[in-house]
């Protein structure tokens, strides 16, 4: 929040340690070799920072955000294998078609509140799951679509680089993820992330010092669903295919659970933290014991019985007890 | 002519079943504002319940005590873990609920195996009967009368006991039950354990019709989702009249184009909640805040 | 006409009828209250004036324009502000945070994406002001929830201000003060009335007398009796109906 003395710097400290540290993780001795894990903590990262403005800012238990994460998914494969086969262009699309589908549930869902929200939010992106699976001419169904490659980027002439090449691809996203993270940083620390904190605060007061709450909150659920929408696109990128998977009701257990697990409660960063946990755990768990999802929903009720402030709210202490 | 009454009949004995399953689930989300994920995993240990009793003690048996040990499952969750987030953050008990059918279905996978079983109807109810009008599945019938009668021992306990009043009245103002010195802790230990056998018997009913599979849970939650929001969160009537419009047109559907049956109840929901937000029959109900 | 008039406004909870057919003007510049028995209607009519809940007939009228469908945010950004009777406040944002968001409000921010919140250096020099003006410098990094009663009240008061309303509703402000403290809002109360037109529902009779231009009586949702501070007391429909309370008309 603001204060009256102190002002939150655009890149604060412990930004810069993030940013530094996934820069260096390709070099760090054997755990440096799993580039794609990398990647793919880089990519749930920003989907968790993303859906973070709405569960630790705004309040909004949105417990089907896995949709848009799916459809930027699904849009970055599509666009790669029907229109045009490039980088750029499926994943700006992935984004604005992201953007789009959460504007409109968002046009449905602003008014409520609760788990109210919250069922609404699972029954719609099951829509989506089942839309994915079913229509076999759009989204190739069950089995999905596969081919999706990484082209090069770069200016003609100049310069180009293989982003089929995992380490390329791995800075490639961070770049990306550096730029998102600034960019989610700015949105709440200002004008605007003051007023989503008062909806999650106090919405009936926020109504009565004049914010146009409901507007607020779809136009949160909007920008969410942009970067989820991003996110979708690169993990496409990343595996090279997209499947209904992305889609399922699972997997925006899992945003939430990360999220909650890293602090994102009490802490911007939580959710980064929480999706490095969760990847790597979940890799490790699942190569070692078939029956890992037993571990894995005994984590959940853990966390939620006696972390639930995340791990940034145990060591934060007493400091911290909301998300500023 | 008869095939369309045969889908038709189908759809409602499909519709049943999603009602007494979704009436446990309004009840306990009514009662306790939770969202119970596990009740979709419940369903399916009624039926994987049912599957294994039935050996020993033949169907008759097994529908009575496979929900009997569903519910103490409930119990057991109820009394150690869910009780926990009550009056916080709906979220966490949403989340708790979620953690815990994920473990429940791996234990599920543990203990009976990752392939599918098929039950047989028991033999005094196999085959099918002549009804005037149309042959149809002894064993349905057998199904649609159980769950109708289910559903009236409920609404006969929550109308007329004072206990169901009590309940009743605890679902739209529990600080009030707690004034009137009852014990809510205890209630809210009975609805969920209720809520969990309802879920129990409908797993073993639909045991022989549906496929029996460790995901069979998930199966049913969704709908009942669809179901509860479609009928207004809490409303008894709600449920029952969301289920069989679930049930009835999913069937319909998979006659004209299969293909999109299961996207129908959600449809169904989306149209509604354009219309009527609160669902068919839902008031304003503490879910809003 | 006046500053805000209600036209036969009707509300049914239920079977209940919380307002009933009420009608009656609020005149700028003057301190109107609004007093009755428990149940009498008195928050109902606060709610329903601001938009927090739509009356099942009649109307509204605030400068003229019928508002009676408006949502919350809009009536407040015409002018009307509204305390409440419980408080209601950002209890885990701070002393500082609580005042600035009505600043940032009133002062037009808010949806600015991509500026520093932090750079709003009008809204921040106007936080600080207000807050040393009702006497709280200091306490401004504290949580809410950990200020004294005394100063919540005042906050919740102050915050309703910061909309910089030309009707501001007052829904039992002096609520659970000590007589000293209630004097002191009383007193403010009546320096509002310079700026602005407050209308207040109160309860201690001594405060309601004192500082009233004029009062509007209440009564199982309905106006029994208006009229100035004197009239009200001579009133034997008024006297009757709070025969037997704990109110003392002396």
């Amino acid at each position: 929040m603001v204060s009256s003395n102190g002002s939150a710097k655009w890149i604060s400290n412990p930004m810069w340690i993030v940013f530094i540290a996934f820069a260096f993780f390709p070099y760090i001795p054997f755990v440096g070799r799993y580039i794609s894990l990398g990647t793919e903590v880089l990519i749930w990262s920003l989907f968790a920072l993303s859906f973070n403005i709405l569960l630790g800012y705004t309040g909004l238990p949105s417990f089907g955000h896995g949709g848009f994460f799916g459809i930027g998914a699904y849009t970055a494969g599509i666009i790669f294998l029907r229109v045009y086969k490039g980088v750029w262009i499926p994943l700006v699309m992935s984004i604005l078609i992201g953007g789009f589908f959460a504007a409109m549930v968002g046009l449905l869902v602003a008014k409520k509140r609760g788990i109210y929200f919250a069922l609404i939010t699972i029954a719609i992106s099951q829509v989506f799951y089942f839309i994915a699976f079913r229509w076999d001419q759009l989204t190739g169904g069950e089995t999905g679509l596969s081919g999706v490659d990484r082209m090069s980027i770069g200016l003609p002439g100049l310069f180009s680089i293989k982003l089929s090449t995992p380490i390329h691809y791995y800075y490639f996203v961070l770049a990306i993820f550096i730029l998102c993270t600034v960019l989610i940083w700015k949105i709440v620390h200002s004008p605007f992330g003051k007023v989503l904190q008062s909806i999650r605060e106090n919405e009936l007061r926020a109504k009565y010092l004049g914010y146009h709450t409901v507007a607020y909150k779809w136009a949160a659920f909007t920008i969410s669903g942009l970067f989820a929408g991003l996110a979708g696109g690169l993990y496409t990128l990343l595996i090279n295919s997209a499947f209904a998977f992305v889609l399922d009701w699972t997997q925006s257990g899992n945003v939430v659970m990360m999220t909650l697990l890293g602090g994102g409660t009490v802490n911007f960063f939580g959710p980064i933290l929480g999706a490095a946990i969760f990847i790597t755990s979940r890799d490790l768990l699942s190569a070692y014991w078939e029956s890992w999802m037993l571990l894995y929903g005994l984590m959940f009720v853990f966390v939620i019985l006696f972390i639930p402030s995340g791990i940034l709210g145990l060591i934060g202490g007493k400091k911290q007890t909301i998300l500023r | 002519m008869a095939e369309f009454l045969s889908f038709a009949m189908n759809g409602l004995v499909l519709g049943l079943i999603f009602a007494v399953v979704a009436l446990g689930f309004t009840l306990i989300v009514g009662m306790m504002q939770v969202i119970n994920f596990t009740h979709g995993v419940l369903f399916a240990f009624g039926a994987y319940f049912a599957l294994s009793l039935q050996k020993y003690v033949g169907f008759g048996w097994a529908l009575i005590f496979a929900p009997i040990l569903v519910g103490l499952i409930g119990l057991i969750l109820e009394r150690l873990v869910i009780r926990r987030t009550y009056g916080g953050n709906p979220l966490f008990g949403l989340l708790l609920t979620f953690g815990l059918a994920m473990a429940l279905e791996e234990v599920i996978r543990i203990v009976w195996g990752k392939p599918g079983y098929s039950v047989a109807a028991p033999k005094f109810l196999a085959g099918s009967i002549d009804m005037g009008f149309m042959f149809y599945s002894k064993y349905r019938l057998f199904l649609a009368s159980l769950a109708i009668f289910i559903i009236l021992l409920v609404w006969l306990f929550l109308e007329k006991t004072t206990y169901g009043a009590i309940i009743k009245a605890g679902a739209s103002d529990s600080e009030m039950v707690m004034a009137l010195g009852k014990n809510l802790p205890r209630i809210r230990m009975f609805v969920f354990t209720i809520g969990t056998i309802l879920a129990g018997v409908a797993g073993v009913i639909a045991a022989p019709i549906w496929s029996v599979r460790p995901s069979m849970g998930t199966s049913i939650l969704m709908p009942a989702f669809v179901i509860v929001v479609l009928g207004g969160v809490g409303s008894f009537w709600g449920s029952i009249l969301a289920g069989l419009i679930v049930g009835m047109s999913t069937s319909i559907s998979i006659m004209f184009w299969a293909r999109i049956s299961d996207i129908i109840p959600f449809v169904l929901m989306a149209v509604i909640l354009l219309f009527r937000p609160r669902g068919l029959m839902g008031e304003k109900s503490v879910l809003e805040v | 006409m006046g500053i805000l008039a209600t036209e036969k406004l009707t509300k049914n909870f239920g079977g209940l009828k919380a307002i009933d057919s009420v009608t009656f003007e609020i005149e700028a510049g003057k301190l109107t209250s609004v007093i009755g028995p428990n149940g009498a209607g008195k928050t109902t009519l606060f709610n329903l004036i601001t938009g927090m809940i739509r009356p099942d007939s009649g109307r509204v009228l605030f400068k003229g324009e019928d508002i009676t469908h408006f949502p919350i945010h809009h009536i407040v950004r015409r002018g009307i502000s509204r305390s409440f009777q419980i408080l209601n406040l950002f209890n885990e944002l701070t002393l500082f945070e609580n005042v600035w968001l009505g600043v940032q409000s009133q002062q037009g921010h808010g949806p600015e994406i991509l500026w520093k919140a932090d750079g709003l250096s009008l809204v921040k020099e106007e936080t600080l002001r207000i807050i040393n003006e009702i006497g709280l410098s200091g306490k401004e990094e504290m949580p809410v929830k950990l200020l004294s009663y005394g100063d919540r009240r005042i906050l919740e008061i102050t915050i309703s201000l910061t909309a910089k309303p030309s009707l501001l509703l007052l829904d039992e402000p002096t609520s659970g003060l000590v007589s000293e403290d209630r004097k002191r809002i009383s007193e403010f109360m009546k320096k509002l009335s310079s700026q602005l037109t407050p209308v207040v529902v109160e309860h201690d009779m001594e405060v309601v007398l004192s500082i009233s231009d004029h009062i509007v009586v209440m009564h199982q949702g309905r106006v029994l009796a208006q009229g100035t501070p004197n009239e009200i007391r001579a009133n034997e429909k008024v006297q009757e109906a709070y025969l037997g309370s704990q109110y003392c008309l002396m």
